[in-house]
């Protein structure tokens, strides 16, 4: 749903496809003056910096953005030494040839590819639980086992390559460059893998002139969405994470929200709700401003990919805003669980193949792809402090995915019907269930320090006027 | 049958699935169906479906590219690698 903007605040908004400046771009001036309005953009940002680097070098050749990318191989975290990068490469290695010669894998190898994957790696885990305390043997291990959980979905996207066959004529560097990325920090594999990055990827001067305005404007709209968070968040002046005040009248309009769960503060039924909906906006702008870092990053080295996030809180449906929060990680739940659950029951009715994969995808995969983040308790055989931590998360994912199922058929109900027009009551109405579901499962997801989960469910019963004590 | 006819076909599915009052016939072979508005994101596992029920396309066997689902001529190319 979109609004129609007078024209020429459109024409300055979509600046990216005016023609003339397309034009423009492709000279070597252009070029240059891309690169000089990127600089100050992506400076703002610390990883940004790394980042100027790679669209520079990218700018100068842009027929070598995967060699001069895949550079980030040896540089994607300063804090990594040297022998740490070999260790990784390893398995990056592994998984190319895997896919390269993905038709001489044993077949049941071929048919379950991501299973083995998963699988290898959990193996390094079990391995690591049998070796002793200490020892060059368990250093390797345990530095490989930290690393994977970031690489596994990249690795991942590579295996899908292979079993599509597409990775069988490319080389390393076709794949370097996303395995190890200098352009992003997420351990969400932004743009996806190579098939994707392929298809996105510019084949002439004209193409590479638009990714790159393309890359400008989301980098302008991160700088954008950043300023308004640090402003509602009140991250602007000393005073950081206090509540966010009314700045004409000063009057307090909403509390972060981890503080009032963990009961740091206590207010109003009205403000606990403001609270709820400040803490959406929050985390969309958050989630927006590192997405477009890493989106126009790409861009700017001639990818011209997809958003990570765009327009979520116009979505008229709860399916719809899961598609535009967070793209990526959305398509990893999508290709690596939904999918596979969904072909892998054919025979079933439709609802109930949707049923089984969205439960896969938001439910299952959510969960586990969370599980991954925390290597070092699974490392450790900390599994209390691991259900401790994600037991609130379980709440999430079973809301989340409950959710989605209900709005996809919904929206397969509506097929063929004329959507509610944008800024009609029933478009309003259906845009603040949206707000409103996404705002009150986030309760559950919210990080909140030594806080147990009876704390959040209290919380929850409060916004509706019950005391649970 | 011949990718214009395959084209018809898949057409005439795909008009029962995209958004109402959208001209999915003059869409280009590469065009995105999603991206472009004419279809949503619900459309991919009706395709996936459509392409089991009549070319018994087995997507466990060769896994599922939603980008090359999205348009006309990437799921001409699933049809025609179907029945070779």
């Amino acid at each position: 749903m979109t609004f129609a903007l007078p024209g020429v605040i459109r024409k300055a908004t979509q600046f990216h496809e005016q023609e003339r400046l397309i034009a423009f771009a492709q000279t070597m001036p252009g070029r240059v003056l891309v690169v000089a309005l990127a600089a100050p953009l992506l400076y703002l940002f610390e990883e940004g910096k790394l980042m100027l680097v790679a669209v520079c070098l990218v700018s100068i050749m842009p027929s070598a953005r995967k060699l001069l990318l895949s550079l980030g191989f040896f540089s994607v975290q300063p804090s990594l030494s040297a022998w740490k990068q070999l260790i990784i490469g390893g398995p990056f290695f592994g998984t190319y040839l895997a896919a390269k010669h993905f038709k001489r894998l044993p077949a049941v190898v071929r048919r379950y590819p991501q299973t083995f994957l998963h699988g290898a790696m959990w193996a390094l885990f079990g391995f690591i639980w049998l070796l002793p305390d200490e020892g060059p043997v368990r250093l390797v291990a345990v530095t490989l086992a930290t690393l994977l959980p970031y690489y596994i979905w990249r690795c991942g996207y590579l295996l899908m390559s292979g079993k599509r066959g597409t990775a069988a004529k490319t080389g390393i560097l076709d794949h370097l460059y996303y395995l190890s990325p200098l352009y992003t920090t997420d351990s969400v594999p932004i743009g996806k893998g190579h098939d994707a990055l392929s298809r996105r990827e510019s084949n002439n001067p004209e193409e590479f002139a638009k990714s790159q305005l393309a890359g400008l404007k989301v980098l302008i709209l991160a700088i954008l969405w950043r300023t308004l968070d640090y402003w509602l968040s009140g991250e602007s002046g000393p005073d950081a994470r206090l509540a966010f005040s009314d700045p004409l009248t000063g009057s307090v309009l909403a509390f972060p929200l981890d503080m009032l769960i963990s009961g740091e503060f206590e207010a109003p039924l009205l403000l606990m709700w403001s609270s709820l909906y400040f803490e959406l906006i929050h985390v969309v702008l958050r989630i927006a401003v590192a997405g477009h870092l890493f989106v126009g990053t790409l861009r700017l080295c001639g990818f011209n990919v997809m958003r990570n996030t765009y327009k979520p809180l116009l979505a008229d449906s709860l399916v719809e805003f899961w598609n535009r929060f967070y793209y990526y990680f959305k398509e990893v739940l999508v290709e690596f669980f939904f999918f596979p659950t969904y072909v892998g029951w054919a025979k079933l009715p439709m609802k109930l193949r949707m049923f089984m994969a969205t439960f896969a995808a938001a439910f299952v995969g959510n969960m586990y792809f969370h599980v991954l983040l925390e290597a070092e308790s699974i490392i450790d055989q900390r599994f209390g402090d691991l259900i401790t931590e994600l037991t609130p998360r379980l709440i999430y994912c079973f809301l989340l995915a409950a959710g989605i199922y209900c709005s996809m058929l919904r929206q397969q109900n509506r097929q063929g019907k004329d959507a509610a027009p944008a800024g009609s009551m029933v478009w309003l109405g259906r845009v603040a269930w949206v707000w409103t579901f996404y705002a009150i499962i986030h309760i559950w997801n919210v990080k909140v320090e030594a806080v147990d989960l009876a704390a959040r469910n209290r919380f929850f019963l409060s916004l509706f006027g019950i005391d649970a004590g | 049958m011949s990718r214009a006819e395959h084209r018809e076909t898949l057409l005439g599915f795909l008009k029962t699935i995209q958004r109402p009052g959208q001209p999915i016939e003059e869409a280009d072979e590469g065009l995105n169906l999603i991206n472009a508005g004419l279809a949503d994101s619900l459309a991919i596992l009706q395709i996936v479906s459509y392409l089991e029920e009549t070319y018994g396309v087995d997507f466990a066997e060769r896994g599922v590219d939603p980008d090359e689902l999205s348009s006309i001529g990437g799921i001409l190319d699933v049809i025609e690698q179907s029945s070779q």
